[in-house]
């Protein structure tokens, strides 16, 4: 039964005279019982086609919408105000991305499941208090009735997620949108929050849309899958077949350029090259062009019709390819897995960091946060060791030893040989040269009041390094930036170019050591592996260590020469890479792998058939 | 919580000491002999020499301070040099003026401030919004005495409304009271309704901007609900921290409107006390005014683990 019909909608955001195309012509539908999976990177209106559906969208004259939208035979677009809450909640409703920011944090889980309840049906309130009750049971929360008098920051990021979920589920939608749902959560829950969503589709028979980049997530858990790039989908039909046979070059590229697991260690990642489309200034032709590997003369010409290239799969390609292989693999480049020789670059010996907690009130010490607890590693030069663990394992704390932004409170950490927490005169500005740091976020990490040439002659000056515009030039052209950008500020880069930048700044004062701390999770697919390239070039070229904080295992999977996976403030397990993926000795490392969106384990609907080919 | 409040309490005791130190100097510091001041410029330095060994000005200057201090922890907070009245009773005598006045200048801000953001906030750029946010800048720019003199002439002198000045306590006549208050209350509060709406409005629009307003628009809520629930109790904590602020702002914007409509309130108390070399009721009335504000940030920060079940003492 056909649940949701979008027929050619169109977002356009600013001025007539100027209008951005968030949306170009999107054709869409969802059936009853069924997932489809909307793929794309930032930017590509996946969700802004989601936030249309519920009437979201920011008001005329500010954005405008055309097209239809159907969902369960009523037409959605023309709506007033009062016509639209009427949708919301009881026959379409969304999760968002990120439970912390997305669940009222002054409000009980209680209240604002009620409210919803209460929005849609003329219950009382403890009625719609034993609905909450239920909602909650359904997002399998355990122990739902003390649930409703908590508050969202009362719960761990997976639980507010469920709470989210149940909180959407309260009204009886009979579509669910799920934006990103598991992004900002742990890889362990991720796997359960999906195969919540899963199970609640079967029950409930909704229809399902599953917003996601990630296409682990989308082999395993949806029935159709449409990629979107600038606006359009480029590419839709099952799951399998897309996957398996894809034949717009974006869905091929996309497929190579993401980590995954039962791909050889150390091996380049197939990165698309160039820059997400700027939506403002698209090309006539198709948007995808500019990158496309097997691009023609007429590409850039002519914008390419979404057209059936086998039975069920659609394409929006004038040069389509064909056949399981991808279209382009860079040479793999696998270095040999070489023992380590030589003295470490960094020693972290017995290392604890633990937090008084005081109560009373003569703030007394009644026990320790053990942020780290004895923790033992070692780092060797042009090497990468991947710390690995959700967030709270005490990664980010460990690295903080190092950096001297925490002085451990027992164990030594060692440098080069030094103290750092006893360094002598020369020995620390040697640290604070040799070794940097790589942010996750670049669009917090770089001050957005300084020029990119600023930026990079800082840490120069600082050490009173050659900070000529011709070595910052050069600095750039290490990680493939243009001279033009040192005049420029952050503001006018895409994140991938501004991790880029990130990485020049870091390279600048020729580091030895470069602690990249979640250094590419912000980034999408395609530009995580234009960094993660990047890394490792310039870790040949300069025998760089690296310490790479990271909860996916996928991602190290290219870069990784050792793992330690930490969890709880203690190291569970240690060693090379490759026996880390092959033989997990500790049951929480095999816990960390399967639950790995993609990871052959998951094939339980047997939709991964196209994905571990 | 318990715990949290007897440290903070606590805390107090050092703050109010060093509080106590600088004010006793500072007032030793002014120019001219008090002694001057009280019997007048025609006193013989006989008399003078008297009555500073009278007011015990010939012991030195710790020994004044620690005579001082001693007094004030057992509750004796000295007597007035002009009038030889307890400070303490003069104090209680003018507090009732003042309070009333900051209490009604805060309702008002209160009552209209945040009503008047919230529309604002609403209204975004609309005649709504400019003119309410125009008003706000207008009142922010005005200064008191020129206010004053606005609503004395508009109200009591040309529509005769209300008495130009004074002042009759609320036990006395609550109506007389009040009809004497609303002037003098319109003009300090003008200030704090302005700073308030501003808060409001801007935190409000910021809390309208977050992704669980999103949520409950997804849910189907009504657009009130949202704004006055969802929205609005999270707008509040700054708003409340500004308030607080303006409460001590709002001491010494009394000085002015208490000489204006003649009410016997703090404000003319302190600065009639430094005009006469009255130190006595000058360090008692601040000493009072100082740990009235320390309380009421006290009582803010209690306020914030109210509005916000994530903070907690």
């Amino acid at each position: 039964m056909r649940l949701l019909d979008i027929e050619h909608l169109t977002v356009t955001f600013g001025a007539p005279q100027r209008p951005v195309h968030a949306v170009a012509g999107v054709d869409l539908h969802v059936d009853a019982g069924e997932t489809l999976a909307v793929v794309g990177e930032s930017g590509s209106g996946k969700t802004v086609t989601a936030l249309s559906v519920l009437g979201l969208t920011p008001r005329p004259p500010a954005c405008r919408t055309t097209g239809g939208i159907r969902l369960a035979g009523t037409e959605l677009t023309g709506l007033d105000a009062r016509g639209w809450r009427a949708v919301r909640g009881r026959d379409v409703a969304m999760v968002f991305q990120d439970p912390s920011a997305a669940l009222n944090p002054l409000l009980t889980l209680g209240t604002q499941i009620a409210d919803a309840v209460r929005a849609h049906e003329p219950v009382s309130r403890a009625a719609a208090r034993e609905r909450a009750v239920a909602a909650l049971e359904l997002a399998r929360l355990p122990d739902p009735r003390t649930r409703l008098a908590q508050y969202p920051h009362q719960l761990s990021g997976g639980m507010r997620q469920r709470a989210a979920i149940a909180l959407a589920l309260a009204t009886g939608p009979k579509l669910l949108i799920a934006d990103e749902p598991t992004t900002a959560l742990d890889v362990a829950v991720q796997a359960e929050i999906l195969e919540t969503l899963d199970s609640l589709r079967r029950d409930l028979g909704m229809g399902l849309i599953l917003i996601t980049h990630d296409l682990g997530t989308v082999a395993t858990h949806a029935d159709r899958v449409a990629v979107m790039y600038a606006g359009r989908v480029v590419e839709t039909g099952p799951t399998a077949q897309v996957l398996g046979d894809p034949r717009m070059p974006y869905t091929r590229a996309l497929l190579a350029a993401t980590p995954r697991l039962d791909a050889p260690a150390r091996q380049r990642l197939a990165a698309i090259g160039g820059q997400p489309p700027d939506l403002r200034e698209l090309p006539p032709g198709c948007a995808f062009a500019p990158r496309c590997p097997v691009v023609l003369d007429i590409c850039h010409e002519r914008r390419p019709a979404l057209e059936p290239h086998a039975p069920d799969q659609l394409a929006a390609c004038l040069n389509p390819v064909t056949g399981p292989a991808p279209v382009e693999i860079t040479a793999p480049d696998a270095d040999p897995a070489t023992t380590p020789d030589g003295p470490p670059v960094a020693e972290f010996d017995d290392v604890a960091l633990h937090y008084p907690v005081r109560r009373g009130a003569l703030r007394r010490v009644v026990d320790h946060v053990r942020a780290v607890d004895g923790v033992s590693l070692r780092l060797h030069p042009g090497r990468t060791l991947a710390l690995v663990g959700e967030s709270g394992s005490g990664k980010t704390s460990l690295t903080r030893t190092l950096l001297r932004l925490e002085r451990p409170t027992g164990g030594t950490v060692r440098y080069a040989g030094i103290d750092v927490t006893r360094p002598g005169r020369g020995e620390l500005r040697r640290l604070q040269r040799e070794v940097q740091v790589v942010f996750q976020n670049p669009y917090a990490s770089l001050d957005p009041r300084m020029t990119v040439g600023q930026i990079l002659a800082e840490p120069l000056r600082v050490h009173g390094l050659d900070d000529s515009r011709a070595e910052l030039a050069r600095l750039l052209d290490q990680v493939g930036l243009d001279a033009a950008a040192l005049d420029r500020h952050p503001a006018a880069f895409s994140g991938g170019q501004r991790q880029r930048i990130a990485v020049a700044r870091a390279l600048g004062p020729r580091p030895r050591l470069i602690v990249c701390d979640e250094a590419v999770s912000a980034l999408d697919v395609s530009i995580q592996a234009q960094v993660l390239n990047l890394l490792a070039d310039l870790q040949r070229e300069h025998d760089l260590a690296y310490l790479f904080i990271t909860h996916d295992l996928a991602v190290v999977r290219s870069v990784a020469h050792d793992i330690a996976v930490m969890r709880h403030g203690r190291i569970v397990e240690q060693g090379p890479a490759e026996r880390i993926y092959d033989r997990p000795t500790h049951e929480y490392t095999r816990l960390l792998l399967e639950m790995a969106p993609g990871h052959p384990a998951q094939a339980r609907t047997g939709r991964t058939a196209a994905w571990s080919r | 919580m318990i715990g949290y409040l007897v440290r903070r309490i606590a805390q107090l005791i050092p703050v109010l000491f060093i509080v106590s130190v600088v004010l006793f100097l500072l007032l030793r510091l002014l120019p001219g002999d008090p002694t001057a001041e009280i019997l007048g410029q025609e006193a013989s330095a006989a008399d003078r020499a008297a009555l500073r060994a009278d007011l015990g000005l010939d012991a030195p200057l710790w020994q004044q301070f620690l005579d001082w201090i001693g007094g004030v922890l057992t509750g004796d907070l000295g007597r007035s040099w002009l009038t030889d009245e307890p400070v303490a009773s003069v104090i209680v005598d003018r507090l009732p003026a003042t309070v009333e006045l900051g209490l009604i200048a805060l309702l008002l801000a209160v009552a209209i401030g945040i009503p008047a953001g919230v529309l604002a906030a609403v209204r975004r750029r609309t005649a709504t919004d400019s003119a309410l946010t125009g008003l706000g800048v207008l009142a922010l720019s005005t200064p008191h005495f020129y206010l004053a003199a606005l609503l004395i002439g508009v109200f009591a002198i040309w529509l005769r409304l209300v008495p130009p000045s004074g002042y009759v306590a609320f036990t006395e006549d609550p109506v007389g009271n009040l009809v004497r208050m609303v002037l003098p209350a319109v003009t300090v509060g003008s200030t704090v309704v302005a700073v308030v709406l501003r808060q409001t409005r801007g935190s409000l629009l910021a809390a309208l901007g977050e992704d669980y307003i999103r949520t409950a628009e997804a849910t189907g809520l009504r657009r009130r609900r949202i704004v006055t629930v969802y929205a609005l109790r999270n707008a509040m904590v700054p708003v409340v921290t500004v308030t607080a602020l303006q409460i001590g702002a709002l001491m010494s914007a009394t000085v002015v409107t208490e000489t204006i409509f003649t009410l016997p309130g703090m404000g003319t108390l302190i600065v009639n006390g430094i005009f006469s070399r009255d130190l006595p009721v000058v360090q008692g009335a601040v000493l009072v005014v100082v740990t009235f504000v320390l309380l009421v940030n006290l009582v803010t920060d209690l306020v914030y683990a109210w509005l916000d079940p994530r903070i907690t003492y």
